[in-house]
């Protein structure tokens, strides 16, 4: 357990403030560029093996109608979108909880967070089918796809490591 | 023998002083040692100037040669050329070798002497002196099996602290490069080296290991550098390895120059590199041996491997379970015939299979070899087949996922991704696809938490950094890369 005492606080702390003050913006952004477009790749594939009955392209098929939400040019509109919200949560996640939460559990919060906003408060706007109405393979596998992306941004995010996070 | 660090030798508790006279000492090492009984340890009493030496040595390590010219030049002294200052005399002008100690207590007397060294006695002095003629029996540098490239430099590491230490040397000759010595082990007194670049390793990090080297206290390290890891990182139930080993030198040099710290253990080839994470596993040096071009092309196909190696069975089998999950166009991938038993049950059956044969290749003598491969490639499988025991798909992908696993450059890896794939295999029998999916989850997420002296196991990728994980993913030019990975914390981040 004596692994897990930081290694070289002072002088980490004062890279710390220094990285704080120069890349903020740029880490959460990469890190939300990133994971969006991960992240929404892999959804793909879970739909396509039909592991998820909730397509990618859920963005897409609300705004503009089912069948343009199944051509491919839907489905890359719809992983922009994707995109951009991932960078927004995860500059919000950075302003909001960066420094003080745990890597892990901080991840797993978000990602759980989100997947009750998108499941529970989704069906109100028309985004996914209700929850009842959702099997278990679907449910589980976008549980799956969140939490692993919510411990993906908040790892990345975590004060802790902002050392081995900057580009160097 | 210039940076050696004495280790402590906290033996019997008796601190007794190199005697004045002769005969006690010698009485003192013929109790404490059973000269008479071991027949390995050798004495010789010899006469110098008419003062009397007394000089004990290990049959197995002496070199006769060496002990030859020292008697020698040793028998000519006279007399007169000796008195009064005897022991500074005999040090300095006529024990002629290179490797010359003084040694005050009979408890580092007794150390040296087991050690090989060859150890004078001299009568009517308080100091012993103890030369390093030792004489190993030692192989050349060869070739590691498990760690081959195609064009390349040859040399591996051997059994020999000192050889290693050199091979290493000769790549990095830089004045910051430092090699601490440790001794570790109540019985075993093994040689432990610390490779570090003082300027570039991170100092904690080195202050951590050494540390938990010199507090280690066991018998002996006789499994040499894995008994070591066990100390260094311990823990107990995690298969994946969270060091990394080499038996090149070059890749251990590169390494150094990287910013790890490497440790050597006497008596082993492998050489620990630490701090580690799971993308140090899946590089090989081969990959550097070719144009970037091309070493990423090979670099992608080790990673395809071990990704087959780990979810091509269970998603095999989860569309077994669930054919209708397949997308149309790869609706022809199903068992046809599916044989007799379930085929999870033939999953776990051929993984079995699979491990024995890799055992009984090992200690099969090279000459039958050929014969039991032939043996149990086609006629186990083929018969196999035809009474039903397995489908012939279910030895088609076990046999891809086991060459995957053999394309993984560590061999530690491949046996933790077996693990991990026969747990997904459980994971789908059970559950199916939630099985799959929370699986797949729950590794992600044990891997995450990892941490290899206090680095964590998946980096780059969680936590992100898109500058090294673009040298990961792409095999980037050496002329290109010029900073060090951050992971190791140097102190000098930008490559000279």
């Amino acid at each position: 357990m004596d692994d897990r005492r930081r290694l070289g606080m002072p002088a980490e702390q004062q890279e710390d403030q220094r990285v704080r003050a120069e890349g903020r913006w740029g880490t959460a952004v990469t890190v939300g560029i990133a994971g969006g477009l991960f992240f929404s790749t892999l959804h793909y594939l879970a739909y396509l093996l039909r592991f998820t009955s909730v397509s990618p392209a859920l963005w897409i098929e609300w705004g503009m109608g089912k069948p343009f939400g199944r051509t491919a040019a839907g489905l890359l509109l719809s992983i922009a979108v994707w995109t951009v919200l991932s960078v927004a949560v995860a500059v919000l996640y950075d302003r909001v909880a960066g420094e003080r939460l745990n890597p892990i559990g901080g991840g797993v919060t978000l990602g759980v967070v989100l997947w009750v906003l998108l499941f529970i408060g989704g069906p109100m706007l028309g985004f996914v089918p209700d929850v009842r109405q959702l099997d278990i393979d679907t449910l589980s596998t976008e549980l799956a796809l969140f939490l692993v992306y919510g411990l993906f941004v908040g790892h990345s995010l975590s004060d802790r490591f902002r050392a081995e996070r900057t580009a160097s | 023998m210039v940076d050696e660090e004495k280790g402590t030798s906290a033996s019997k508790g008796e601190n007794a002083p190199v005697h004045r006279r002769l005969a006690v000492n010698q009485a003192y090492l013929k109790e404490r040692l059973d000269i008479g009984v071991s027949f390995d340890i050798g004495v010789r009493e010899i006469s110098v100037g008419e003062k009397k030496l007394a000089l004990y040595f290990l049959n197995g390590f002496a070199d006769n040669m060496v002990v030859v010219e020292m008697l020698r030049e040793l028998s000519r002294v006279k007399r007169e050329e000796l008195v009064p200052q005897v022991l500074t005399r005999i040090f300095r002008k006529y024990l002629t070798h290179p490797q010359v100690e003084e040694l005050r207590r009979m408890d580092e007397v007794v150390d040296k002497l087991l050690a090989g060294h060859l150890v004078v006695l001299i009568d009517g002095e308080q100091t012993a002196l103890a030369v390093d003629a030792r004489h190993y029996p030692a192989r050349q540098p060869e070739e590691p099996d498990t760690e081959r490239v195609v064009r390349g430099s040859r040399d591996g590491f051997t059994e020999t602290l000192v050889f290693n230490t050199a091979l290493i040397r000769r790549r990095v000759r830089d004045e910051r490069l430092r090699m601490e010595l440790v001794q570790v082990g109540e019985r075993s007194k093994t040689d432990v080296c610390l490779a570090y670049l003082k300027d570039v390793a991170d100092p904690e990090l080195v202050r951590l290991i050494r540390d938990k080297l010199s507090r280690i206290t066991v018998d002996g390290l006789p499994m040499a550098e894995k008994a070591l890891e066990e100390f260094l990182v311990g823990r107990n139930w995690h298969p994946f390895p969270l060091v990394r080993y080499t038996e090149r030198p070059d890749v251990a040099a590169s390494h150094l120059l990287e910013g790890h710290v490497l440790v050597l253990v006497d008596t082993s080839p492998s050489v620990i590199i630490a701090p580690t994470t799971f993308f140090h596993h899946v590089q090989h040096a081969e990959e550097y041996r070719q144009t970037p071009v091309v070493g990423t092309y090979l670099r992608w196909i080790r990673f395809i491997g071990i990704l087959l190696s780990i979810f091509l069975l269970p998603l095999w089998l989860l569309f077994v379970f669930n054919p209708e999950l397949l997308p149309k166009e790869l609706a022809f991938i199903g068992p046809k015939k599916s044989g007799e038993i379930p085929i999870f049950f033939q999953f776990i059956l051929a993984e079995i299979g699979i491990d024995l044969m890799r055992m009984a290749a090992v200690h099969t003598p090279t000459p039958l070899a050929t014969a039991m491969g032939l043996i149990a490639a086609v006629l186990i499988g083929e018969v196999a087949i035809k009474v039903g025991l397995f489908a012939p798909e279910t030895i088609l992908y076990t046999a891809v996922a086991a060459i995957g696993m053999f394309a993984t450059p560590s061999y530690e890896l491949s046996l933790a991704v077996k693990l991990v794939r026969l747990f997904l295999l459980l994971m789908v029998f059970l559950f199916k696809v939630p099985g799959f999916v929370l699986g797949v989850t729950l590794v992600i997420f044990v891997l995450a938490m990892t941490r290899s002296l206090n680095t964590p196991y998946l980096w780059p990728l969680i936590p992100f950094n898109w500058p090294a994980l673009r040298t990961i993913l792409f095999r980037t030019s050496v002329p290109s890369m010029k900073t060090r990975p951050s992971i190791v914390r140097p102190q000098d981040a930008r490559r000279q």
